[in-house]
Parts: structure tokens; C-alpha cells; sequence
């Protein structure tokens, strides 16, 4: 029998309806409870990582007054939540987004977020907040984000490792050449420890367009110099405050790890390894492949997969500063992922409502505790060795500069390429991005 | 002498239009809807494409753009990584190379599975069923599933070389500078190939039988009756595959996207990923709309053929 045009209709309505919510579960909670809807991007919903416990949790207990989250989390990336927001943020959806520090620059340059500063100013609890956290989120004098996960980048070491072959920790730059490539040499032919032959000393990435690579390269550019840009107080410019010597430090670095400080034949990163990303690196660091990586505390969430890489995680990991330059000192790239407010959405207080529950002491205590990040709160600060080890490596930590970082870290990588690959020598990598930075700057793209 | 003035092009066209008979004016009413449609979704969206390609555009300042003429073609034709880079390191010439070794892989694979296929053996209908699998998976599942196998040391495809002997060439595929294009063509092939042995096979089918048993009884052998039977018969399906392959592949975004981001070292950089690049990491979009159109031009003479094709078939 053909369905009437009365049937047809219904159909169509609950579609479009279910289209506008995500699920048909939670289309009845919105509609049951007459809450406005609020359509919350979250990478770390749609692709695990800090959420495998703390999700289904947080769904249990959703307990807003007046607004209830939808079940569309954006998409699973956040180079592709940056090319969707900043391209649909007038349609009105998302009503909020959790992102990418460096990505915020360029969504208030392009116009689509709210800023929060009076909003944030009267909430009872902005005196919570890490005030380094809050500043790092401040652009030209106006709050666009509310801090909702923080973390300063470090190194994961596996103690077993060293411990089987009698080395310390390394605490240098030079130490980590030396010891990461002891462990490469031997890793060739023995296999007494671990899974696998042919563990390297040591892992990072090295795939263009990666996102983590980047934050890795100015970890160990912050050693040198906390500020690669700034800004003249009259007119208001920036401008390069790093010489390509100073920058060519850092690609020799990259350059040693992979082929050796000039005059030993010594490889603390496998080259086999080059051109990896960030999935290749964590789970090979939980499944034995790497002895020392750069990471941050998301990497509790592999103790989830339980065997061996809960094993690692939990019994074998020690978290330790990354090793420091000659003649630098102590500092690292701090992250601060923001939660934002689209300028577009019909749902302003509502979305300011969601952003203050998501910031909240009890959301962020369950979210920190379950997934590994540091909450940006006082109040909401786990006890466990974790979040205490990662912790304490905070207060080294180095915000970025107020300027468009994804072109800036697309520029460092690049190059960094031509390093890493012996297209270029460290030196000619350390002129050629001072040029490409200050071209950046001339025309105004950052 | 009385001078005589010919009416225009338009003035003839409109003229044309007022005798047409009554059937053919209900025609193009019906149709209207259809080309309006296709006009806004297509047309309009190539022609902003073609005008943003002549101005300064950026994706951060919505709105305040200007026209530079032909500064943005200028500068494009002087950018290495866009045109006339070093060898490997080129996105046009990139382009160029992995559609035309793909497409010609996949043709020549595509025929012998097809071949294949024709054979009535058992349990051929199930695999003539499990040919499209590299179809149906998703390319990001794809791009997953070489790179695990692609791995160094315990990656599949690492293990197979080791186990033959060839263990000196154990390499992380996607990060090696003279692998990363192979891989990427191999995942061309390996996901297009049953795609051109079912249309091949489809249209061997159409072959008449009795045309090779004369080839048979007048003694042709194997290889004869396929130059001169089967290959004339599949040749029109065979174009057809290969000019929309080249199309697919030439604009082809997602899986160098994924598995290499175009590096390393601008390796696998083909146009599309830098007209991406372009557009979202330098927000340059006028620039990045100047590559766009120099694809489009390029992929404007590949369809002619194709145009010429459909014609000669309708005619």
C-alpha cells in the first residue's frame, strides 16, 4: 500500500527533525525536556582519544537546565572542524566548539566567534582558571575562549628499557642522541625485551600537514626562545624575534636524532620511521616500538586497550622533561584547548550556558581524571602520579603567540622536511624559514 | 546603391526561437527547471570559482578583495612546488605522472581480469561478486589499511619483502621519498582495477560467440582472436573507462590527502592538495582558485575526446 501524503509528511518532519538533533535519542530528550538544542563540536567525541570513559559518563549525566547538548560532534579531525567552521560558522551550527588553540586566531581574523570577556568576567567561577591558561586565549584585549584542557609536552620514557641496558635518563640534548641511539643499535639485533626487533631510542613526527609535529618542533624551539614573534608596543606589528641561527639549532637537532651529530654514525630516531604521524607514534610508543617519545597526557587513554599497552602506561612509563638545548633552558609548547562560541548562533546564551557546564568543576574534574589532560581549574586538579608528573611539567610551559599559527607551523614543516629528508642542511632549513616566516608577516597572512 | 544590414547573431537566435513550432517551445518549458537547476549548482559555482581566480582573496578577510589580473597565474607558474620543481617535487607534474601510470595499470590490469572473469569455472560467480569489495570499502578505510601494511618491520607488505629476500628494502612507504608515490598509485590501482574488469567483462560480453568460433575454426589462435575480436569490441567501453578514470584521478583529493598530506618533501604533491593547501593553511583563496581553474583547463582537453565520443554515438 502507498503511504498517504498525511504519513509521507510525518515521515518527513521526523526526518528533518532527526536530522537537525543527530539521533532519535536524543530528539526525545531535547523535545521531552523543551530545552534549547545546542550542537557541540568535539573532535575528542567523535575520535576517543580523552573520551573512551568519560563520554558515556558525561551522556549519563547531562544535566543542564535550559539547553541539552545534540548528538552532532562535528567532525572527527581538527584540521577539517577549522575548513568547516570557518566556512559554515554563519549558518549558525555549531552553536559551540571545543578546538585547536593555534586554529582560534584564525576564526576570530575571519570574524565567527563571540568573545567572552564580560561573559567570563561575571561568572562566579573565572577565578578557577590558571591565569596563564586564561591569557593564552586573550587576542587584541578580548576573551574568545574559556580554557577547558591544558598540558605542557614532555617525554614518555620507557624505565625497562634503560634500566636493561643501565642508562639514565637523559636530561640533555646531547644525553638523548647519545642514549636513544644506544638503544637504536641494539634494538637491530636484540629482541630481549618488548615485542618487537628493531625498537628505536626514540620517536616523533615527521608527516607533512601533521598536527602534533609541529607543537613538537617549538617544544624544543621554546628552549631557546619563549617568543618567536613579537610585537612592536606603538605600531602594534609583529615581527621575527629569532635569527635563522637560532632556528637552525633546532633542524640540526632534528637532523642529528635521525642521522647523527656530525662525526658519530649514531641514529637515536629509526629513519625508517620518518614520515610518521601521531597515531603511528602512540601506538607504536604502547606497543613497543619506540623507548622515548614527546607526548602529553592524552596518552592515559591507551591504558583503555588494556594488555600490553595498559602494561606500559601504567607499570613501565616515567614522564619526564624533554631534553634541553645547549645553553637553553627550561620550556615547552603549553596547549590550551578552548571551548568557543560561534558569533552565528541563534543560541548565544544558551551556547554560554553549555561552554559553563563543559568548564565546570565536577565536568572537568570526571573529563581530567578519566582521560589524562590537566584541568585548567584549581579546584578540578587529580592527585593520581599522572596527572601530578604531567603536572608539575605546566609551569615550563609555553603559550603561543597571539597570531594565525597554523600558516606559522605549516612554514616550520615544510622545511623541516627538507631536513629531515637531506634536501637541505640545517643551516640552509634555518634561512630558508626565517625568509618564508618574515614573508608570512609582509603580507599579512599571519 | 541601398545598403543592406544583416541582423546579428542574437537577433537571429531570437528569431529562430519565435518559429519554433509549438511541441519544441513545450520541450524547453519542460527542461527549464532542470538547466536553472544545473546552472546554480554547476555553472554558478565555476564561473565564482574562475572570477575569485583574478583576485586577491583570502579566506580570512571575507569580503575585502580586490582584482589582480593575471598576478596570481604569475605567480603560480613561478612556484616550484606548482610547477617545474624538481623532479618528483612538482605538483602539476605529479598530477600528470600518477594519472597516467594509474590509469594505464588499471586498464591493462582491469582487461586480464576481465578476462578472468569470463571464465566459467567454479565458484567464478562469487568472485565475479567479491571483484568490487575495493569499491565498496571506504577510501579512508583504504588509506588506513596501506598504512598499516606499509608499516617498517611488521607492516604486511615489510614482512612479504623480508620473506623473499628483499628485507634491505624494509621502508615506511608513506614516508619514503621514492616509495610514496608508488604507494599511492598502488592504491589507485588496487581500488579502480575491478571497477574497469566489470565494465571490460560487461562488454565482452556483448561480443557475439559465434565471431570466435569462425576465429576458431578458420584456426586464430589465442592471442589472434583477442587482438581482433575481443579488443575492437571493448575498445568504445574501454575509452569511456579511461577518460573518466583520468578525470577521477587527476582530481583525486582524499588519498594523497590522507596518507601523505602531498609530502614528504612535496613527493606526492598533486594539484588538488595544493589547491587545498593553498586555500586553508595559506588562506590565499584567489590564489588557490587561480590553481583550480589551471586544473579545470587541463581537464577541459582531456574531456573533448569524451565529448567527441558521445557525439559520434548519438549522430
Amino acid at each position: 500500500m502507498a503511504p498517504s501524503r498525511r504519513t509521507f509528511l510525518k515521515g518527513a518532519g521526523a526526518a528533518a527533525a532527526l536530522a537537525a538533533v543527530g539521533s532519535p535519542s536524543a530528539l526525545r530528550r531535547v523535545l521531552a525536556a523543551g530545552k534549547t538544542p545546542v550542537t557541540f563540536w568535539s573532535v575528542p567525541f567523535i575520535n576517543g582519544q580523552d573520551t573512551k570513559v568519560f563520554l558515556p559518563w558525561f551522556l549519563k549525566h547531562d544535566t543542564l537546565p535550559d539547553a541539552q547538548f545534540t548528538s552532532d560532534y562535528g567532525p572527527g579531525d581538527y584540521g577539517i572542524q577549522q575548513d568547516k567552521f570557518l566556512t559554515q560558522a554563519k549558518t549558525g551550527t555549531p552553536d559551540i566548539l571545543e578546538g585547536l588553540w593555534e586554529n582560534m586566531v584564525a576564526y576570530v581574523r575571519a570574524g565567527t566567534l563571540s568573545p567572552l570577556t564580560s561573559e567570563f568576567a561575571a561568572w562566579a567561577d573565572h577565578g578557577k582558571f590558571f591565569p596563564s591558561t586564561v591569557a593564552a586565549l586573550t587576542y587584541n584585549g578580548q576573551l574568545y575562549g574559556v580554557p577547558y584542557n591544558t598540558n605542557a609536552r614532555g617525554m614518555l620514557v620507557r624505565k625497562s628499557i634503560l634500566k636493561h641496558y643501565g642508562l639514565k635518563i637523559p636530561t640533555t640534548w646531547a644525553e638523548l642522541l647519545e642514549t636513544a641511539s644506544y638503544i637504536t643499535t641494539k634494538g637491530q639485533t636484540e629482541a630481549s625485551f618488548g615485542p618487537v626487533l628493531g625498537m628505536s631510542g626514540f620517536g616523533l613526527c615527521s608527516k607533512v600537514s601533521s598536527v602534533r609535529g609541529p607543537q613538537e618542533w617549538i617544544s624544543w624551539f621554546f628552549q631557546l626562545n619563549h617568543h618567536l614573534f613579537k610585537l612592536d608596543p606603538t605600531t602594534k606589528k609583529w615581527s621575527l624575534n629569532s635569527t635563522p641561527a637560532e632556528i637552525t639549532k633546532v633542524y640540526q637537532l632534528y637532523h642529528d636524532l635521525f642521522y647523527g651529530a656530525s662525526g658519530k654514525n649514531l641514529q637515536a630516531a629509526d629513519p625508517l620511521y620518518l614520515g610518521i604521524d601521531y597515531n603511528v607514534l602512540d601506538e607504536g610508543y604502547v606497543t613497543g616500538k619506540f623507548a622515548m617519545v614527546p607526548e602529553g597526557p592524552w596518552m592515559l587513554s591507551y591504558q583503555a586497550y588494556g594488555g600490553q599497552s595498559k602494561y606500559i602506561i601504567e607499570q613501565d612509563t616515567a614522564i619526564v622533561p624533554l631534553p634541553v638545548a645547549p645553553g637553553g633552558g627550561s620550556g615547552t609548547y603549553l596547549e590550551v584547548k578552548p571551548l568557543l562560541l560561534n558569533k552565528y548562533s541563534p543560541n548565544q546564551a544558551a551556547g554560554w550556558e553549555a561552554i559553563k557546564y563543559l568548564a565546570s568543576k565536577p565536568i572537568l574534574s570526571t573529563w581530567s581524571t578519566d582521560s589524562g589532560f590537566i584541568a585548567p581549574r584549581t579546584d578540578a586538579q587529580a592527585s593520581d602520579w599522572w596527572h601530578k608528573d604531567f603536572g608539575a611539567l605546566v609551569p615550563t610551559g609555553v603559550a603561543l603567540d597571539p597570531l594565525n599559527w597554523t600558516a606559522v607551523f605549516d612554514a616550520i614543516f615544510k622545511v623541516l622536511q627538507t631536513v629531515v629528508y637531506k634536501q637541505a642542511t640545517p643551516s640552509q632549513a634555518g634561512t630558508a624559514l626565517h625568509n618564508n616566516l618574515s614573508q608570512l608577516l609582509a603580507r599579512g597572512v599571519l | 546603391m541601398k545598403l543592406r544590414l544583416q541582423p546579428g547573431p542574437i537577433p537571429r537566435a531570437l528569431a529562430s526561437v519565435l518559429r519554433m513550432p509549438d511541441r519544441e517551445w513545450f520541450g524547453y518549458v519542460l527542461a527549464l527547471p532542470a538547466l536553472a537547476l544545473i546552472g546554480l549548482v554547476v555553472l554558478y559555482p565555476v564561473a565564482q570559482g574562475i572570477n575569485l581566480g583574478f583576485t586577491n582573496a583570502g579566506t580570512l578577510n571575507p569580503g575585502q578583495q580586490s582584482y589582480v589580473g593575471l598576478q596570481n597565474f604569475q605567480t603560480l607558474f613561478a612556484d616550484p612546488a606548482f610547477y617545474n620543481g624538481f623532479p618528483g617535487a612538482s605538483a602539476l607534474v605529479n598530477s600528470v605522472t600518477l594519472t597516467a601510470i594509474a590509469v594505464i595499470l588499471e586498464l591493462v590490469l582491469g582487461t586480464g581480469l576481465a578476462l578472468l572473469l569470463r571464465n566459467k569455472v567454479p565458484g567464478m560467480t562469487f568472485f565475479r561478486s567479491v571483484t568490487m569489495a575495493s569499491w565498496v570499502i571506504p577510501v579512508v578505510a583504504t588509506v588506513m589499511m596501506f598504512n598499516l601494511m606499509w608499516l617498517p618491520r611488521y607492516g604486511l607488505v615489510n614482512i612479504i619483502l623480508k620473506d623473499i629476500g628483499l628485507g634491505q628494502d624494509n621502508a615506511y612507504w608513506f614516508g619514503n621519498l621514492n616509495l610514496a608515490m608508488p604507494a599511492i598509485i598502488i592504491m589507485h590501482v588496487w581500488r579502480n582495477t575491478p571497477f574497469f574488469a566489470i565494465a571490460l567483462f560487461a562488454s565482452m560480453q556483448t561480443i557475439p560467440s559465434d565471431q570466435y568460433e569462425a576465429a576458431a575454426i578458420d584456426g586464430a589462435s589465442w592471442l589472434g582472436r583477442f587482438r581482433h575480436i575481443t579488443l575492437p569490441g571493448i575498445a568504445y567501453v574501454a575509452m569511456i573507462m579511461v577518460i573518466i578514470h583520468v578525470l577521477w584521478t587527476f582530481n583525486n583529493f582524499d588519498f594523497v590527502y590522507l596518507s601523505t598530506g602531498g609530502g614528504p618533501v612535496n613527493a606526492t604533491m598533486i594539484l588538488p592538495v595544493y589547491v587545498y593547501l593553498q586555500f586553508w593553511h595559506n588562506y590565499t583563496s584567489g590564489y588557490a582558485a587561480a590553481a583550480g581553474v589551471v586544473m579545470l583547463v587541463m581537464l577541459l582537453v582531456v574531456t573533448i575526446p569524451y565529448i567527441l565520443m558521445v557525439k559520434e554515438t548519438e549522430t
